[in-house]
């Protein structure tokens, strides 16, 4: 497995609804593709989730 | 009392330095940049980069407008706390800013290189950005070029030009035709090279990189790399870093960087959601996806290529050590010389110009003594030893030349005028410094002896100039406008161009477009918007928020406080480009190679990139053609007097030391006058009561803030009351060493020359360093410059036996000339034009209003007040009417007839119409007849109507709407622009239709008045308004019989507000009432409390103290205020209800 890329989202501050997320994009031994978020608010060791796309 | 500031002097800076900047960004937005320093740093050396692991070549500042979210100060600052020591400033296809950093960066230790991020049309119709870096002063060259091409110069037609200027970007054949000398970084995301990569097609990828290597050469070309954690950028690096490879082309790591700090990524937003029109949520797809756009720190950035290819970051280090172009120091840039005669040499040409008209000017025997004659031989000698010493002959040369051009356009313009071409009146006039100057006296730059009022030179022109002299002329406008064309016409418009300004956001109008942006409600947002101030603050928009009732419950709501912290981040930084009032630059080598310029918005004008500090910064020859308004009314009268009275006023020969005329000053009955008929000097003219055209020099010059700020204005007064009461009473002087120097302003600082002069005087300065000091204050110079300076001053001062505290004092004073101050040859010049129009205004009186109604707009006062201020002088002002009034105000007998294009939807063109038709085929007969004959659109014509220009017809203005409605019922179409369409297209007769109806009541004629002219000839609304305010409210006129110190209550239309910041929250309101005009004090307290009341009111009733000091103007110091509003006060019978 290794990280295929990293980004990051930061979209409607001037809202409630406000979003900053990391999004990793793992590319696993088996060939499988896999991305999960972690909203930066959250502790960096909390939280992660899987995108689905 | 004494207004010194009281601060210690530890502090003294500081304080002047925030109240400074208060008011730049109250007054000083026609350019938002930092202000550079003149003399630049030293150069930083190469060396600066040993050790260094990455320069950040890519870089957007706020001159990539509505793009980039942080300043030049703040990018160049942040760099510098992060450890970098080479900044390359690439904004968007312009290079706005690139002087203005290169300086700034210099002065911080920065390397600086010049960049530029170019937008390419590419066939297939996309565009794509490419990254350029200046190596040399052949690639800065280009880069101007590639701009200038970018921005529409080789356009010739109006709507190329149009397209360039809203969509900036060269073609792929202008790209390859500048390449010498230029470093090109493949682009960002955006970049042609990534955008086919990433979109999979790497063998377009490979032939787009070899047409730049064949374009650039092999040497020149580097594969950008942009990593801001944006999805698809590690791919997309990674795919251009395996192509670079195969092709053998070097990589390099950018950063891409949009702001200084992460958290200036809202503001990025916002801006592009400005740019875009759209608001946040409507602007996804146009929004960066993230906040990594912000300036990282070499080690960091290393960090993050170091993944990608080791020679990533080392690269951008390669690449800075190569681009050696230092913009501060090898533009180039030479003044133009003109064609000698004879074979003279410049020097000898200048004298020679001079000698010429020495005799002319010196040489009346019964005007001039031999010690006169001698004097300004002595001076002449000297200015011409520092101009050759300086190498300023050129310069001077072009600006004779310029003025042989005006005189020759003037001549033009004036046409068959004589009282404009018989008498002496000059093409244009010099103002500022350059008065002081008897090079620029002789050869027709200015129109002041400088011997015979003792005008100091050495701040125009010393031993140790650093920059060039400033050179200002005022034209009035008819001149200008073709002074300009014809400064085209002789240099070209390669050589030639005006000065840019970049308009700053102020408060206002930052309130307003982010408020947009946020999606909050316009209401509030107009209200916010007009309440604020230029010098408000993030506090106090936060209080207003929180004290306004639409807005105090939801302050605390993220939307709001989101609008109160960007609005301050967004003032002050550039909107968008404009030309400067007047400033053009002139060059010998074509422009374009030492500034990009673009073609301007008005037909024929280039433009070039700088605003007038980087011009100046460059050394290039700017020329000032100011469009002075006075002038315009001042050479309207002169011809109306000679057209109505047969008389020839030559206003250079007119009497001035006419008591009358001074009278009249000294009274304060200055309503219309240049530059003594703002409230403020109305005020303090019949304290000071200036009896000659010295005096007047000091007048014009004492209300600005530096003497304000310096504490002149109290003292003045104060000891010209003595002097009045006991001619021969002494002085005081702050110390015996400047006796000589502040004699003739009684002992305080008033003009900037004093400063100079003083600093010699007091504390031995030589002229250079004294300069040097003024400029250091005007300019942004740190806190530590200026206590050098104190040390300097100090120690200096006490050397020569001055008492520290008293040369402590003294630097205090000199302190306040940070702020702006007259010279006094400015002032001399000034005071020349306020006696000149005094004078008009006492003798000529009809034709001075006229000449100021057709010089609008202009000066302090709105035209209804003129209006009224005419009437109390005896000139009656008759309305516009369609068979006897021009399409400008003219005089008819001892009455101004205002013109036809004052009429709001009329328009000059309408206006001029009107008066066209008449003037060929005889006055119009009736409303159909003029219909008919004039082809004016509908809402014009109504407008005619509804104020009255109709009325010499017989029907009232009713009855002339309603038949108006019959005629254009068959009308389907009718403007100026299809005359075919002009006639009805049958005439029917609508007699049948006509119908006997009621006039307009007298307030709606006068509304209407105001409405669609902003005056009205005859009556004002507090006639009307008055009756519905009940008992022991006063008018003007009662208050002027006041014995004083009476409480009073007082009503009026508020005509000028005014909040000077020297006056520490005071707010100024001169009401206007049917009788005259009233001046009101507003407390910083109550202007607080009634914010609404002050700022926004057009009726306002006051309440207060009268206070009276002899001789002075009255003035209600305000207790209470309040709005009123026409519709409640209002008591008419109920008009007719109709239709």
């Amino acid at each position: 497995m290794h990280v295929a890329e990293v980004w990051r989202v930061v979209e409607a501050w001037w809202r409630d609804d406000a979003l900053e997320r990391t999004y990793v994009r793992l590319q696993l031994d088996d060939g499988r593709a896999l991305t999960l978020f972690h909203d930066d608010e959250e502790a960096p060791d909390d939280g992660w989730h899987e995108q689905h796309y | 009392m004494h207004s010194r500031p009281t601060l210690a002097p530890a502090d003294s800076w500081e304080a002047f330095e925030a109240r400074r900047d208060a008011q730049e960004q109250a007054s000083a937005f026609d350019t938002p940049r930092s202000k550079a320093p003149r003399v630049p740093g030293a150069p930083i050396p190469l060396d600066a980069l040993d050790g260094v692991p990455y320069v950040e070549l890519h870089t957007h500042s706020n001159y990539s407008l509505l793009e980039g979210a942080s300043r030049l100060s703040e990018l160049v600052d942040t760099a510098v706390e992060q450890g970098h020591r080479a900044l390359a400033l690439t904004d968007h296809d312009g290079m706005f800013g690139a002087m203005e950093f290169a300086h700034a960066a210099t002065e911080s230790g920065l390397r600086p290189i010049t960049g530029l991020e170019i937008t390419v049309a590419e066939l297939d119709g996309m565009r794509s950005h490419l990254t350029l870096l200046a190596e040399t002063r052949r690639g800065y060259a280009n880069l101007c070029r590639l701009s200038s091409i970018a921005f529409g110069i080789n356009e010739t037609a109006v709507k190329g030009k149009q397209e360039r200027r809203l969509d900036p970007c060269v073609t792929v054949e202008d790209l390859c035709a500048h390449t010498e000398g230029v470093i090109l970084l493949t682009g960002c995301r955006t970049g042609r090279l990534a955008q086919l990569v990433e979109a999979g097609r790497p063998a377009a990828a490979r032939e787009v990189l070899h047409a730049y290597l064949d374009w650039f050469g092999r040497e020149q070309v580097f594969v950008e790399l942009v990593d801001n954690l944006v999805f698809g950028d590690r791919p997309r690096n990674e795919a251009l870093v395996r192509l670079a490879t195969e092709c053998g082309v070097p990589v390099v790591g950018t950063g891409d960087v949009h702001y200084h700090a992460r958290e200036r990524h809202r503001l990025q937003d916002v801006l592009v959601a400005i740019h875009h029109r759209k608001s946040l949520d409507e602007s996804h797809r146009e929004r960066r996806p993230n906040d990594e756009f912000y300036l990282r720190s070499p080690q960091e950035q290393a960090q993050r290529f170091e993944a990608y290819h080791p020679e990533a970051a080392r690269n951008s280090v390669r690449i800075a050590r190569r681009c050696t172009f230092d913009l501060t120091a090898d533009l180039g840039y030479r003044l133009p010389s003109p064609p000698m005669e004879h074979g003279r040499t410049p020097i000898e040409e200048l004298e020679q110009v001079c000698r010429r008209r020495f005799g002319a000017k010196y040489g009346d025997r019964m005007r001039f003594t031999d010690d006169d004659r001698a004097n300004a031989e002595a001076r002449l000698a000297e200015e011409l030893r520092l101009i050759a010493k300086h190498d300023l002959t050129g310069f001077f040369l072009v600006y004779h030349q310029v003025m042989q051009l005006a005189t020759e356009v003037a001549a033009e313009v004036r046409g068959p005028s004589r009282a404009r071409s018989v008498t002496e009146l000059p093409s244009g006039r010099g103002r500022g410094s350059s008065v002081s100057s008897i090079v620029c006296y002789l050869i027709g730059l200015s129109h002041i002896d400088p011997v015979k009022n003792r005008l100091y030179i050495r701040r125009f022109l010393n031993e140790e100039m650093h920059s060039l002299p400033d050179i200002d002329l005022d034209f009035p406008r008819d001149i200008r406008a073709r002074l300009i064309e014809r400064v085209y016409e002789v240099w070209g418009k390669d050589h030639a161009a005006l000065v840019a300004t970049l308009p700053a956001y102020r408060f206002r109008s930052a309130i307003r477009d982010v408020g947009k942006v946020l999606n909050l409600p316009p209401t509030e947002i107009d209200r916010l918007a007009k309440l604020a101030t230029p010098y408000d603050d993030l506090q106090k928009l936060d209080e207003e928020l929180h004290r306004f009732a639409g807005t105090a419950d939801v302050a605390d709501g993220k939307a709001w406080q989101d609008l109160v912290l960007i609005a301050s981040q967004l003032a002050g930084f550039p909107r968008h480009l404009s030309q400067h009032v007047g400033g053009m630059v002139i060059s010998s080598e074509p422009l374009i190679d030492y500034v990009p310029c673009q073609p301007a918005a008005w037909p024929n004008r280039y433009l070039c990139h700088w605003d007038k500090d980087s011009i100046d910064d460059a050394r290039m020859v700017k020329i000032d053609f100011l469009g002075l308004a006075m002038l315009s009314a001042v050479e309207d009268s002169v011809d109306l007097i000679e057209r109505h009275r047969g008389h020839i006023v030559d206003l250079s020969r007119i009497p001035f030391d006419d008591e009358a005329v001074y009278d009249d000053i000294c009274r304060g009955d200055t309503v219309g006058v240049f530059q003594i008929e703002s409230r403020a000097q109305i005020a303090m003219l019949p304290r000071t009561q200036p009896r000659s055209l010295d005096d007047l020099a000091v007048q014009v010059s004492i209300v600005r803030p530096g003497p304000i700020v310096g504490g002149a204005v109290n003292p003045y007064v104060r000891r010209r009351e003595q002097r009045r009461s006991d001619p021969n009473c002494a002085i005081e002087m702050p110390h015996e060493s400047v006796r000589d120097v502040l004699e003739e302003t009684l002992g305080v600082v008033i003009f900037q020359e004093q400063v100079l002069q003083v600093c010699e005087q007091m504390a031995g300065f030589s002229a250079g360093e004294a300069d040097a000091f003024r400029r250091a204050m005007s300019r942004r110079r740190s806190k530590q410059a200026m206590e050098a300076y104190r040390l300097q001053f100090t120690a200096g001062a006490t050397q020569r036996g001055v008492p520290h505290a008293v040369a402590e004092r003294m630097f205090e004073t000199l302190l306040g000339f940070a702020e702006f101050g007259f010279p006094k040859s400015h002032g001399t010049a000034f005071a020349l034009l306020a006696y000149q129009s005094t004078w008009l205004k006492r003798y000529y009186a009809p034709e001075y209003t006229c000449g100021l109604f057709n010089s609008q707009p202009m000066g302090f006062y709105q035209p209804h007040v003129l209006t009224r201020d005419a009437q109390r002088h005896g000139v009656q002002v008759l309305r516009p009417d369609v068979n006897a009034s021009d399409a400008i105000c003219t005089v008819e007998q001892s009455a101004v007839r205002v013109g036809l294009g004052y009429v709001q939807h009329v328009g000059g063109a309408g206006a001029r119409r009107v008066e066209e038709v008449r003037r060929a085929e005889g006055d119009y007969r009736s409303l159909f007849d003029f219909v008919q004959r004039t082809g004016l659109p509908r809402r014009a014509t109504e407008a005619l109507i509804q104020i009255g220009a109709f009325d010499a017809f017989g029907l009232n203005r009713r009855e002339l709407l309603w038949q108006l409605g019959l005629f254009c019922a068959g009308m389907q179409r009718s403007t100026l622009t299809a005359l075919q369409e002009r006639q009805l297209h049958m005439q029917l007769p609508t007699e049948q239709d006509e119908v006997s109806l009621h006039d307009f009541n007298p307030y709606q004629r006068m509304a209407a008045d105001y409405a669609l002219m902003s005056l009205s000839p005859d009556a004002h609304p507090m006639q009307f308004l008055r009756m519905g305010l009940g008992e022991g409210v006063l008018s003007s006129r009662h208050l002027q019989a006041l014995p004083g110190t009476e409480r009073a209550t007082v009503a009026g239309l508020v005509v000028c507000r005014q909040r000077p910041l020297t006056a520490r929250g005071i707010v100024f309101l001169l009401l206007e009432d049917e009788f005259g005009l009233m001046n009101v004090l507003v407390s910083r307290e109550l202007a607080s409390e009634h914010r609404d009341v002050v700022h926004l009111a057009q009726f306002v009733v006051a309440e207060g103290t009268l206070e009276v000091r002899t001789g002075e103007q009255r003035t209600l110091v305000a207790t209470s205020l309040r709005e009123f509003l026409p519709a409640d006060a209002l008591v008419m019978p109920r008009g007719k209800a109709w239709g």
